[in-house]
């Protein structure tokens, strides 16, 4: 019994009421009952009894039968007719014999037991454990149905939770569907002139219309590259990838680059620009490059959104301990609601304006995340619709360095000839880049495969191999590790050439053993000047 | 191939287009196939000269500013002089439902950007051979 009771303690404790008009009953009652996990509450009679009844959640009663004022028929009677306390065991204590028809009042009371005074110590403790029990069993279902009900509305919750992801996912494939439609939309403005100039190049290869085709499809591959390069930008900052070459330059220097890569845009929409920038140089801790873009891609935002002829204003200006770059227009404005939105990926003004300038909805996008990452900030403003736009980058305005860094020329010198091997299994790549080297009057020779290139490697001895890295098989990092684990190979210098142009990928190509990384597509210039570096340091 | 000396004048095609690099390639290859040309760089530009130009053929971009080439060849169909015209869409977007929304808008033809020479060479010589036949024998 003690056992049975002895393991009520591990779980919640059980409340027995003991209703008694003597005190002395009530303590002895309770001297039998003690024991851990038991909360035994006295009540001296019927009234008290009901309060504590109200108060608590109770396992069992004991009730002594006679009572003055209400005895503990009447209190049973009361139970029965509340709610609450209808469903609480009921156990009837009798001093001496009790007839038949009052144990029926009781038992019609709601009784569940007799129990005869004197009371039998183990008798009363067996059967007030009984009853413990089964408060505890009533307990635990009702546990369990409250876990159920739980469980049954943390699913509903998860699947409304799915529900709204999956639209959410819905959303973000009909943004990716439309973005692709675009792409390749935008990939074929520049493409479609660029097979038309070929195909007019094949009929007709000399004269003057010929250079205009050329340097027409020159434009047009300058303005696919920029495409796939702000592709390829999008894609790092949305892994948060972008590598930020960190100096101290003075902003002028960002502004008269993104000046120049902006001006053809401008001047095509015929627009009169204004610029407001102030002579001594405002320092600034930043990536020239990315800072060039911050300032070229607002302006071009501007030439886009702005109808033919229209003015433009760009101003510098150091305002307190930052720098304040501002690009005003007078184009077609932005509405209240999209004020915050125009930085978000993809997105694009509705525009009644020239499609073929359209853009991808990338480049405000990059100029937050960049400035964001040049611990700046850009904002967005317009009067509305019609009235214009002023967008305003602000950087922190660091101070004068102590000197200015010597500005290193490249060496444009002649290159002396190379022996150079071209590793790329692309032939088109490959045979281009081959007659591009032999312009510039070097002894090219091609590989298509990594085992081919070590053969002609270690036959021909070269000064530089020019090493794609993608290759089927033996990849460009296999071909350069085994070739550099050749002693005889030592002085020989390799240039990785990727289509991938992230800090981590020229990481790898130098741990590789790689000299050089260049990026794809390689012009004629990079191409020059990484042959006389390689040629000048063989001089040297 | 008529080149103005056999009784019959040389074709006349006009390119809407607004991307002004890809209208006049387009604009010389067609006159390398033997045909004259004109070009209008806007809507605008088209409705002011194709009364005058009275194309035989009009090579029209589908996203053009101020007005899309679905509307410019609704309106233009509608011109009297321009009864005899064939339209060809130029697009970028080369699926049915936009194939299905130029046929609706008038379109007699519709090519995919980039062009192939040789569909467009076809196109046009087809194009050709009926612009000088009598109504009753097209």
């Amino acid at each position: 019994m003690t056992a049975m009771l002895s393991h009520l303690t591990s779980a919640m404790p059980v409340t027995i009421l003991l209703v008694d008009d003597r005190p002395e009953n009530l303590l002895s009652l309770e001297a039998l009952l003690r024991r851990d996990g038991l909360v035994l509450l006295k009540a001296s009679s019927g009234n008290e009894a009901l309060e504590l009844l109200l108060k608590h959640d109770i396992a069992l009663a004991l009730l002594d039968v006679m009572m003055p004022d209400m005895d503990g028929f009447d209190l049973a009677e009361l139970m029965r007719g509340n709610e609450r306390t209808r469903r609480v065991p009921i156990m009837f204590l009798t001093a001496g014999s009790s007839d038949r028809q009052r144990r029926f009042r009781g038992y019609e009371a709601g009784a569940v037991d007799f129990l005869q005074k004197p009371l039998e110590p183990d008798v009363l403790r067996s059967k007030v454990s009984v009853f413990c029990e089964l408060y505890l069993q009533r307990q635990q279902i009702a546990g369990q149905r409250d876990n159920l009900k739980a469980f049954a509305e943390e699913n509903l919750r998860l699947l409304k939770e799915s529900h709204r992801n999956a639209n959410a996912l819905r959303e973000a494939d009909q943004r990716k569907d439309e973005f692709l439609a675009t792409l390749a939309h935008e990939l074929r403005n520049p493409l479609a002139p660029i097979r038309n100039g070929l195909q007019i190049l094949r009929m007709a290869p000399d004269g003057e219309r010929a250079d205009t085709v050329r340097d027409m499809m020159d434009r047009q591959l300058t303005h696919l590259v920029r495409l796939i390069d702000d592709l390829l930008d999008v894609s790092r900052v949305s892994r948060g990838k972008i590598d930020l070459r960190m100096e101290r330059i003075a902003i002028q220097d960002a502004v008269k680059a993104a000046l120049e890569a902006s001006k053809p845009l401008i001047d095509a929409g015929m627009h009169a620009l204004a610029v407001e920038v102030p002579e001594p140089p405002l320092w600034v801790d930043g990536d020239l490059t990315r800072l060039a873009q911050i300032v070229s891609n607002l302006l071009n935002n501007a030439a886009k959104y702005t109808p033919e002829g229209g003015r433009i204003t760009l101003s510098v200006a150091p305002d307190g301990n930052q720098i304040e770059i501002r690009v005003k227009d007078s184009g077609i404005g932005i509405a209240p609601d999209m004020l915050r939105k125009v930085f978000e990926l993809f997105t694009q003004v509705d525009q009644q304006l020239d499609r073929s300038q359209g853009g991808l909805g990338i480049g405000l996008a990059l100029v937050q995340k960049l400035v964001e990452m040049h611990r700046g900030k850009a904002v967005a403003e317009s009067e509305g619709i019609g009235h214009g736009s002023t967008f305003t980058v602000r950087l922190p305005l660091a101070t004068e360095p102590d000197a200015r860094p010597p500005e290193v020329d490249a060496d444009r010198g002649l290159a002396r000839p190379l022996d150079v091997l071209i590793v790329d299994d692309n032939c088109d790549s490959a045979d281009t880049t081959r007659w591009m080297l032999e312009l510039l009057g070097h002894r090219p020779r091609v590989a298509n495969n990594g085992p081919a290139a070590l053969i002609a490697a270690r036959n021909h001895r070269p000064d530089v191999v020019l090493l794609d890295i993608g290759m089927p098989g033996m990849d460009g990092y296999e071909v350069c590790r085994t070739l550099r684990a050749m002693p005889e190979m030592d002085p020989v210098a390799i240039v990785a050439q990727t289509g991938w142009g992230q800090e981590s990928d020229r990481r790898q190509a130098f741990d590789a053993g790689f000299d050089q990384h260049v990026t794809k597509p390689v012009s004629l210039d990079i191409l020059t000047r990484v042959l006389s570096q390689v040629g000048s340091s063989r001089d040297g | 191939m008529a080149d103005g000396t056999g009784g019959n004048p040389v074709m006349r095609v006009m390119i809407v287009e607004d991307n002004e690099a890809l209208a006049q390639t387009t604009g010389w290859l067609v006159e390398m196939l033997g045909y004259d040309y004109r070009l209008a760089l806007s809507p605008k530009q088209a409705q002011d000269q194709v009364v005058a130009y009275r194309p035989d053929v009009i090579m029209m971009d589908l996203g053009l500013p101020g007005m899309n080439g679905y509307n410019l060849c609704r309106l233009l169909r509608k011109e009297p002089e321009l009864a005899d015209t064939v339209f060809i869409a130029q697009t970028g977007w080369g699926e049915a439902e936009h194939r299905r929304l130029t046929n609706e808008a008038g379109f007699h033809h519709h090519l995919v950007k980039p062009l192939y020479l040789e569909a467009l060479k076809d196109l046009l010589a087809s194009i050709e051979k009926t612009l000088h036949k009598t109504p009753a024998e097209r």
